[in-house]
């Protein structure tokens, strides 16, 4: 089935994603980043440049650079955002014809949705080259606070890229449907968006099939970039004090500088303190000067209180132009890069009184819900293709009471599993198998499921048959055990039905009683395993001292066979310390042993290198 | 009587067709599905491989991004102590050392030379300025160097442009 792309379509930035196999995942451009600039321009050649390369070329043709288009989308001209616009960026903004808004890049007159549709334009073949198929179809992103005007102006935008846009979706709506928060009827959601250059706020009612917007605010001109400036503006300040030059007049310097504070900023969301370490900042007349400052989170946080402050404002400005009140609120999503920063996630938090949601990368949050959106689109058909997982793990019990996993929990089903087994003891002629449900390690704790037995082994050691265990769930969650004798052929099976249909609450309790034993059950395990030990070895040195007993000197028969008595002694105890001491001690003594089995009588009067022994190897 | 029958059978056998009529959409539809998911699991594991892959290649990129501007503060060393041979040599061969260890990992130093054309695919201007010399849009300094790990542009050379 044809991939619907989701597009987030931002003022500075955009992103795009696809679902695929019921999973969002986003895409990277050509260049190989998930963001995408929202730039497009005509060089100085002619030639149409989008993305990331237009914005490298801003600085030597900034008539001709187009950025912030966002900003312009479907207004008026005599829109008084239009005119408060037109003086902070660089290129030429006019009246169309029609009312409208045209900007100039190059030669031409182009409408913002052209603009926008060539940023479309370019995610679209990069998807297409990167998925090695066509997308003709797309969700496009915009704020809650568009009205039909800029919508359409959106959805054109689209259009004119070559893709049938399915939806213009409000990007808090993304956000919530990235989350999953759809499936909350009748829950309040409050979108956080604090990106590069805007900040909006979105209040969601999430309804029967519809999730509404009951109010929005924020400040289209108060973001990211505003932070970086009073960081870089407070180190300028910093080194006048120290070294009395002023590196705002030098360009070069700025530049530096304005990559180490946002490196600085991000730095410091992570950590509590960083260097700003710029060496050969610049020169006067005693030669070069470095720039070397200590930048604390605390001192960031004083320089960008005042912004953030201001946005909790706007946050319950809005909420009381909504009549809503905060306690309503049942969860909020945090969107934008910025809040990365905890300053933020804390005031956030403090005013709430609860934990912002911010666990799916910020910056991608709204492709990421946009691809959510194109996967119930274009997955309608696909629903009867539902699968589950199984909540708990299955097993079987082994030998000292031991739970040995056969299908893990959250395992995707229909699935099948097999593995060989054997017996425990010589001459054993039959096996039982006992399954089991749950994830505690010893049998006992776990829930039996049912039980049955192969018999009819041929009479033989220990270890040596073949039993072959397979497990098997269905779609319907039926588990089928069955255990083969390779030797024989003989087969004997068990069918449990409703495995996997345990009530939440039985699923809850049995995880967390696996929690709640860990320690206990542990150890439990290790003495299980301690005595398998003990039990094995025993069977080794009895079967070693039938086989070769008369070949070694009596001596160090009699100390063997005095080790092996001691471990006997106390294999069965609960005191796995001693078990494993007398174990270790018995293992040691055996392999010495077999040592000298091996070796060159001893009055030879070279020993060769014990061919057992690894040769280290010359460093 | 026998008419009776008859019309039964048809009816029997009607149905019977139109059954298998489904079960045979069915069948169809299934196997649709089924090889769609065998298909599915198979491209997901070449995509994985090759996800996997890139991983690989560009676990450190972020490190040796990091890396690239002591690369800078070297170069600047070099530039301002010009002519104090003696005292640079030791700089020098660190700053050696580490771009040789830079490039085993991948790193490759873009070829970005005064005169060049500017080209926004591997420069970035950063600063415009009138120039005699040279004709317009053509690199006049070079302000610190541009780098490729993999084959991939990490660090695009920041560059003056005439005007």
């Amino acid at each position: 089935m044809a991939k619907i792309l989701g597009i987030d379509l931002g003022t500075t930035n955009s992103a795009m994603a696809i679902t695929e196999g019921g999973q969002p995942r986003v895409l990277e451009n050509k260049e190989g980043s998930r963001l995408t600039p929202s730039v497009v321009a005509i060089s100085k050649t002619g030639e149409r440049l989008v993305g990331v390369t237009a914005k490298r070329q801003g600085v030597v043709n900034p008539q001709n650079t187009i950025f912030s288009v966002k900003r312009l989308i479907g207004r008026r001209v005599t829109d008084p955002v239009i005119e408060h616009d037109q003086e902070l960026l660089p290129y030429e903004i006019r009246g169309s014809s029609s009312g409208g808004v045209e900007v100039k890049m190059g030669e031409k007159n182009y409408k913002p949705e052209e603009i926008s549709a060539m940023v479309l334009m370019k995610l679209k073949q990069d998807a297409e080259d990167k998925l090695g198929e066509k997308i003709e179809e797309a969700i496009v992103t915009c704020p809650a606070y568009f009205d039909d005007s800029q919508r359409a102006a959106t959805k054109a935008a689209g259009e004119i890229a070559g893709f049938k846009v399915k939806r213009v979706l409000p990007e808090p709506t993304a956000a919530a449907l990235a989350y999953g928060f759809n499936k909350r009827k009748g829950g309040k959601v409050l979108v956080y968006d604090f990106g590069g250059g805007t900040f909006d706020i979105s209040v969601l009612e999430m309804g029967d099939d519809v999730i509404e917007v009951k109010g929005i605010g924020g400040d289209t001109h108060l973001g990211g970039d505003d932070l970086d400036q009073k960081i870089i503006g407070h180190i300028i300040s910093e080194y006048k004090k120290q070294e009395g030059i002023d590196l705002a007049k030098d360009n070069l310097a700025l530049q530096r500088l304005k990559e180490v504070s946002e490196r600085a900023k991000h730095e410091l969301s992570t950590v509590f303190e960083t260097e700003i370490n710029l060496p050969f900042v610049t020169s006067d007349s005693s030669g070069p000067k470095h720039l070397l400052m200590k930048f604390t989170r605390t001192a960031l946080e004083d320089l960008v209180r005042d912004y953030v402050e201001r946005s909790i404002e706007l946050v319950d400005e809005t909420l009381k132009e909504a009549k809503i009140k905060k306690e309503e609120i049942d969860e909020i999503i945090l969107v934008g890069g910025q809040t990365r920063m905890p300053l933020i996630q804390e005031a956030v938090k403090k005013y709430f009184g609860k934990e912002p949601h911010k666990d799916i990368n910020p910056d991608e949050v709204v492709a990421i819900g946009a691809a959510v959106e194109a996967g119930i689109l274009q997955g309608e058909v696909r629903d009867v293709l539902l699968l589950d997982a199984t909540p708990l793990s299955f097993g079987i019990e082994t030998l000292g009471g031991v739970t040995t996993v056969m299908i893990q929990k959250n395992t995707t089903i229909p699935t099948a599993r097999t593995e060989i087994f054997s017996t425990a003891s010589d001459n054993q002629t039959s096996v039982e198998v006992h399954v089991l449900q749950g994830e505690r390690p010893m049998a006992q704790d776990n829930k039996s499921l049912g039980r049955f037995i192969l018999d009819g082994i041929p009479p033989s050691p220990r270890g040596i048959p073949q039993v072959e265990v397979s497990f098997d769930i269905d779609a319907n969650g039926i588990l089928s055990v069955a255990a083969q004798d390779k030797a024989t052929g003989k087969k004997q099976s068990i069918r449990i039905e409703g495995s996997t249909n345990l009530s939440r609450e039985d699923i809850e309790r049995m995880k967390k009683e696996a929690e709640l034993h860990q320690e206990e059950d542990k150890k439990k395990k290790e003495s299980s395993e301690a005595k398998n030990l003990a039990e094995n070895l025993v069977y080794q040195t009895e079967k070693s001292l039938k086989d070769w007993g008369d070949k070694i000197p009596s001596e160090q028969k009699d100390k063997l066979t005095k080790k092996l008595e001691s471990l006997k002694s106390v294999k069965e105890s609960s005191d796995f310390e001693t078990i494993k001491r007398e174990t270790q001690e018995l293992s040691t003594l055996l392999q010495e042993i077999g040592k000298q089995m091996y070796s060159p009588k001893p009055d030879s009067d070279k020993k060769p290198e014990n061919p057992e022994e690894p040769k280290q190897e010359n460093s | 009587m026998d008419r009776q029958n008859e019309n039964k059978k048809q009816e029997k056998t009607e149905n019977a067709s139109s059954e298998l009529l489904n079960c045979q959409k069915e069948r169809d539809e299934y196997l649709a599905g089924w090889q769609r998911a065998r298909a599915d699991l198979i491209n997901f594991k070449k995509e994985e491989t090759e996800r996997l892959r890139q991983i690989v290649m560009f676990a450190n990129e972020n490190l040796i991004l990091d890396l690239t501007y002591i690369l800078d503060s070297f170069s600047l060393i070099e530039n301002s102590l010009q002519g104090e041979h003696e005292s640079l040599k030791p700089f020098l061969l660190l700053k050696s050392q580490l771009e040789n260890a830079l490039k085993q990992k991948g790193l490759e130093r873009l070829k970005t030379a005064k005169g060049d054309d500017f080209n926004p695919e591997l420069h970035e201007a950063v600063e415009v300025e009138e120039s005699r010399e040279e004709k317009p849009h053509q690199i006049l300094e070079v302000i610190s160097e541009g780098y490729r790990l993999n084959g991939k542009l990490i660090r695009p050379a920041r560059v003056k442009v005439s005007k």
